[in-house]
């Protein structure tokens, strides 16, 4: 009987753990739900904007001593910027249809944007301090990271505000109309390419403030941004797209199954649940996966 | 001499695409032999009773038979390697290969053997008149060629029922005159059935024997071209929506 | 959601008239001539850091012609094609150390465990449109990220696998130079390349290429799509399966990471990329360059004192491929002869 009771009280703890760190995977991931649902994108380089937010954080904390909850506008401002760049520059071209090229030009941004963190910032993992490391609140039974419980406010609230904007934003319900029916919404007078680069300057940013709180308690590295892809992505097709909420809930399942396989079986092998969750969902709900858009 | 055998039957075919109504109980058959057209306004169906009846979408009710044989599951690669061959309404040939690997592709499904490949290539080659174009890429060709290229590549290897999807549009009155020829040259030297899917009733007139008429999912006449041209449902099926197009 | 494919896939065969038969022919003595001067290596003065260099490139190009194979030929873009390269050398270096199986036959159960996991995800996702698909095999090899990392015992764990090294040995295919391996990679790429010649005017080559081009249009032809594309993937994934039991050898060692990382696995898939997807000499030209501007790079990079620099140069070649040079070297050479000889 306490064998079970353990169980149930571990996996109890880990759900609990499980929102707060999905909370921040769902912001993660609402960037690139945003620009696939607008432009059809698949931001490969998705990662790397985060990897970028991290490092902002590590650099306010060790480098300023500055909380990394303080910059985190910094974070969303420089990240649109890149953002903004990175579409200019590459994904412009490849507006409307989620191509292998596309795919391949985002892994090329992948690549040269990880090296740029490589070679500036090296290749060791670094971690930021923040007010609240390592501080725990008790819950009851429980112990919850207080970093973690700051993260998932601050993801939430900037869940929130998306939501907010796109609804009831002029700006916003121009997003949406472009996401809907790009040619409609031209004829109607948006002028979608105004739109497309303000969306993915919105997605950069998000990933960048996601990452700056995200590192308060998970370390970074050049290369974070791969792995935190495959994440976003199952957070995004469970969510369903076009939808920021859906999205947002997308990203506490993951945390939870995260976090749940941690505890009771592993935590080295806590992302292979997903990975296989991911696997199915392509096989058996193609039009699921990206939602039910289809070209 | 024997009656020729049903080369296609189409019983009760319905689809819906969730309350969409594509297709409501579609029944005929086409005789071995026979040149058919299937006609309609826009809308009416024929694209998704095509899609049915050449293996790419299920059918929500109905049974297709093809000489006698049910066909209604069959997966589309395989119903063309037993003969039921079609083309596009936008051509689609392999970009990358020449006209001679188009070919070669699908008569290799059907002819195993090297020697015979071969032979039936340029076979089918000197029959669309495509002998000077064998290598050359498809990017290289005019439409009309592609659209030859396209209906050698259906006929190649093994071919009795050909079903064309549109394969007029696009083409000069002339061009249109030619391979309007050649297709009734393939169903008397060869004995293809040919199923011509058009929605402009006067390009099918001159090559059809028999002519089908969808309109709102259903089939509404099934008869000679003059027989259909006089039917006043016909009439009103295309006069009806012209007037609307019109308002 | 539409899969169009890079230009570079387009390019396909040269065709066969008197001018392309002269291009084949030069080709052919430049290709002789390369090949003899790789050979002769040993025999000239080069220092062993030379030759070692040459080992890496020429391995880099025979995997990049295996990738080649799958995703030039058949359209397919495996993104985690590392988890072939990955099972290859864990599964030769494993049976080595822990059952003293020489490599010479621990290889082909690397090659039929990677035919058995190409054929599990190959069922699962082939029916899907091409994104699908390399989206799946990302998270195949980052699931085999930390599944290779948590059984320690059998794969050393983060640590990796490293050989028990012999000496200069035939049976344990192990050499204190790399002159050896310079002659087996030199083998590979020559077969890979005769390979990848002799699929492309084949029956399924032909087949991969019409899917390729027009899924759709290639049912209507009567090719049997998901088992040309199922072929394609299993032939690929031998022959990475293969090349990854000399990258063991001749590396003898490796790590999780390295195996089955991202960033090695796309590093894999340049060569094929910026040389020409679908060509047979699109990988060893595209990997060349790759080769020769990475150790450029690399020595300019210690020269300032910074790593990684070669990987920053992968990238902005991708980038510059993919948006300016669709068709790959190969492809761009191969169409610029072509605009000539057409009139």
């Amino acid at each position: 009987m306490d064998d079970l009771q353990a169980a149930l009280f571990l996996s109890l703890q880990a759900i609990l753990s499980g929102i707060l760190v999905g909370g921040v995977y769902g912001v993660l991931s609402i960037g690139l739900s945003l620009a696939f649902g607008v432009m059809r994108i698949v931001n490969f380089a998705h990662g790397e904007l985060v990897m970028y937010g991290m490092y902002a954080g590590v650099i306010a904390s060790k480098s300023f001593g500055i909380d990394p909850l303080f910059i985190l506008p910094v974070s969303f401002v420089v990240m649109a910027l890149i953002g903004s760049a990175q579409y200019q520059l590459v994904f412009k071209h490849f507006v409307g249809h989620a191509t292998l090229q596309q795919l391949l030009a985002a892994i090329g941004c992948a690549l040269v944007l990880q090296m740029i963190a490589q070679i500036i910032f090296g290749a060791d993992t670094r971690t930021a301090t923040s007010f609240f490391s390592g501080q725990y609140v008790i819950f009851g039974p429980f112990f919850l990271s207080m970093p973690q419980i700051v993260a998932f406010v601050v993801a939430v609230a900037a869940t929130f505000l998306v939501e907010l904007l796109l609804r009831t934003t002029t700006w916003g319900k121009a997003v949406r109309a472009v996401a809907d029916d790009m040619e409609t919404a031209k004829l109607v007078g948006v002028n979608a390419s105004f739109i497309n680069i303000g969306a993915f300057a919105l997605s950069a940013g998000l990933a960048g403030l996601a990452g700056s709180v995200l590192v308060t308690y998970f370390p970074t590295y050049p290369s974070v941004g791969f792995s935190l892809m495959p994440i976003i992505i199952i957070a995004t097709t469970i969510g369903g797209l076009g939808s920021i909420g859906g999205t947002f809930l997308g990203g506490i399942c993951c945390g939870i199954i995260q976090q749940v396989t941690a505890m009771l079986w592993n935590s080295a092998l806590q992302d292979v649940p997903l990975y296989v969750l991911l696997m199915l969902f392509i096989a058996f709900r193609p039009t699921g996966f990206f939602g039910l858009r289809s070209e | 001499m024997n009656a020729p055998a049903v080369a296609l039957e189409v019983r009760n075919i319905a689809r819906n695409f969730g309350g969409v109504v594509a297709l409501r109980d579609v029944t005929f058959s086409v005789r071995e032999g026979e040149v058919m057209g299937l006609i309609g306004p826009n809308g009416a169906g024929k694209s998704t009773l095509f899609e049915i009846v050449s293996g790419n979408i299920r059918p929500s009710a109905g049974r297709v038979a093809y000489f006698g044989r049910d066909c209604t599951t069959m997966a589309s690669h395989l119903r063309r390697r037993a003969g039921m061959c079609r083309t596009f309404q936008k051509v689609r040939l392999f970009e990358s290969m020449t006209v001679r690997q188009n070919i070669s592709v699908a008569a290799s499904q059907c002819l195993p053997k090297r020697r015979d490949l071969g032979e039936e290539v340029n076979n089918i080659l000197a029959q669309m008149r495509l002998e000077h174009q064998a290598d050359r890429r498809p990017s290289e060709l005019t439409l009309a060629d592609r659209k030859r290229v396209e209906i050698g590549r259906a006929i190649a290897g093994y071919c009795r029922l050909l079903m064309l999807d549109e394969s007029l549009s696009g083409l000069t009155h002339d061009e249109a005159e030619h391979l309007i020829d050649e297709i009734l040259q393939l169903n008397r030297a060869r004995g293809i059935t040919v199923i011509v899917v058009e929605h402009v009733l006067s390009v099918l007139a001159a090559m059809v024997q028999r002519l089908v008429v969808l309109h709102n999912a259903t089939v509404v006449a099934d008869g000679t071209p003059s027989e259909v041209a006089h039917d006043p449902v016909v009439i009103e099926a295309y006069l009806g929506t012209k007037q609307k197009a019109l308002r | 959601m539409e899969a169009a494919l890079p230009e570079s896939a387009r390019r396909g065969v040269a065709k066969p008239s008197s001018e392309a038969e002269a291009r084949r022919r030069r080709a052919f003595i430049y290709g002789l001539v390369a090949f003899l001067l790789v050979a002769s290596l040993p025999f000239l003065p080069v220092n062993n850091y030379i030759i070692a260099a040459v080992v890496r490139a020429l391995i880099f190009i025979s995997l990049g012609q295996a990738w080649n194979v799958v995703a030039g030929i058949g359209g397919l873009l495996s993104l985690g094609h590392g988890v072939f390269l990955g099972i290859g050398c864990y599964t030769t270096g494993i049976l080595f150390n822990m059952y003293g199986v020489p490599p010479w036959v621990g290889v082909w159960g690397g090659v039929v465990l990677s035919l058995l996991v190409a054929l599990v995800m190959g069922s699962m996702t082939l029916r899907m449109r091409g994104v699908f698909f390399a989206l799946a095999t990302v998270a195949a090899s980052l699931a085999m990220v930390q599944i290779s990392r948590h059984f320690v015992d059998l794969t050393g764990g983060a640590d990796g696998l490293a050989l028990k090294f012999f000496g200069n040995s035939w049976w344990a295919a192990q050499s204190r130079t790399p002159a050896p391996f310079l002659y087996a990679s030199l083998a590979f790429v020559t077969l890979y390349y005769w390979i990848t010649r002799w699929i492309l005017n084949s029956k399924l080559g032909l087949e991969m290429q019409a899917v390729r081009d027009d899924e759709v249009a290639a049912a209507a032809a009567g090719v049997a799509v998901f088992r040309t594309k199922m072929l394609g993937l299993l032939v690929s994934a031998a022959m990475t399966a293969l090349a990854a039991s000399l990258y063991m050898q001749f590396y003898m060692a490796i790590d999780p990471e390295a195996a089955f990382g991202l960033s090695q696995a796309i590093q894999l898939q340049l060569p094929a990329l910026i040389g020409g997807l679908g060509t047979a000499w699109g990988p060893i030209i595209g990997g060349a360059v790759m080769i020769f501007l990475s150790e450029v790079t690399n020595w300019g990079g210690t020269k300032i004192g910074v790593s990684g620099v070669d990987i920053l140069v992968y990238g902005l070649m991708l980038l510059v491929v993919v948006l300016y040079a669709p068709k790959g070297i190969v492809g761009s050479v191969l169409r610029n002869a072509m605009k000539g000889a057409d009139r």
